[in-house]
């Protein structure tokens, strides 16, 4: 996926299904955690289907048993994994300040007195 | 308290001219009726207000389709909408917090969302070729029909116009049968996996 689609928004979906990788998540609750509108969440998680990262489920139950539509649930494969990481570390090293920065230079910051 | 015992109370009242609070008993027979007129009332609105506010969520959801090509609405109203019932029927939460989570969902989804997930969906579809597209709009057979209309409307068709001619026809029959057969494109890309 190219860089220009890992948005604060994707990072931070990206972060929570790498805490893991094997977990599935409902959007709600992807959504509460890595604090995404569903307006930035519904394009990206379909990007991220479409590029292999994501599979997406249908729950497995009976609408008319249970009383409710099923839901949809989102899981990360190996390669989505791989890949993901690979990515927010090249995305991490392109945001780096440069070698000739005088950030390099100062210490932690000084306690307040 | 059956009638009696009522009319004997109000006369009973009336004679001592018995108040309680400044209001005889009638006064406070009255109220009580019109309160419990007032609290049937107003749990009826309550309801009334739960019942709606609880369907405004879906109704602005719905809105969505207004920028969502019809084919892949399908294809995410369905997921869009089982989330928002979660979200409204999460019986821990008071109901105004339920409005809110739930418009907080589809408020996004409307204003752009659907309209920037389509698109995501779009750009990840294989890109269906030339031919294809101009088969599926018909334009190519358009094109011959009114190319040979044209041309037999002209009574001195020189060979080579002929011959063009021939090769427009042949290549509308081509593309329809094109037209006929699914292609590698086609909703190849809104395919949900298992």
């Amino acid at each position: 996926m190219d860089l220009k689609y890992l948005t604060p928004a994707v990072v931070r979906m990206l972060q929570e299904f790498l805490k893991d990788p094997d977990r599935t998540y409902y959007a709600t609750e992807l959504m509460d955690a890595a604090h995404v509108s569903s307006g930035s969440f519904y394009p990206a998680i379909t990007r991220l289907q479409r590029a292999g990262w994501i599979l997406v489920e249908d729950e497995d139950i009976d609408p008319r048993k249970e009383g409710r539509p099923a839901r949809v649930y989102y899981r990360m494969t190996a390669e989505g994994a791989r890949e993901a990481h690979l990515s927010l570390v090249e995305l991490s090293e392109s945001v780096r300040p440069p070698a000739t920065s005088p950030g390099w230079l100062l210490g932690p910051k000084p306690k307040a007195v | 308290m059956n009638a009696l015992t009522v009319t004997q109370l109000a006369a009973y009242t009336a004679e001592r001219h018995g108040t309680f609070l400044g209001e005889d008993f009638i006064g406070w027979r009255v109220a009580a009726i019109l309160a419990i007129i007032a609290c049937i009332a107003w749990e009826l609105f309550m309801a009334l207000t739960r019942l709606v506010s609880l369907r405004i969520p879906f109704l602005v959801l719905y809105l969505a389709r207004l920028t969502t090509p019809k084919e892949l609405w399908q294809l995410h109203y369905k997921a869009w909408k089982a989330e928002l019932w979660f979200r409204l029927n999460d019986r821990d939460k008071h109901w105004v917090i339920r409005f809110f989570r739930g418009m907080t969902f589809s408020v996004p989804l409307a204003l752009g969302g659907a309209r920037l997930t389509a698109r995501a969906d779009k750009e990840a579809a294989p890109r269906r070729n030339l031919i294809r597209q101009l088969a599926d709009r018909g334009l190519v057979i358009d094109i011959a029909a009114s190319i040979a209309t044209s041309g037999a409307a002209l009574r001195n068709v020189t060979p080579s116009v002929g011959a063009v001619m021939l090769a427009v026809m042949a290549f509308s029959v081509a593309t329809r049968r094109i037209r006929k057969r699914p292609g590698r494109g086609d909703d190849e890309g809104h395919e949900r996996k298992e």
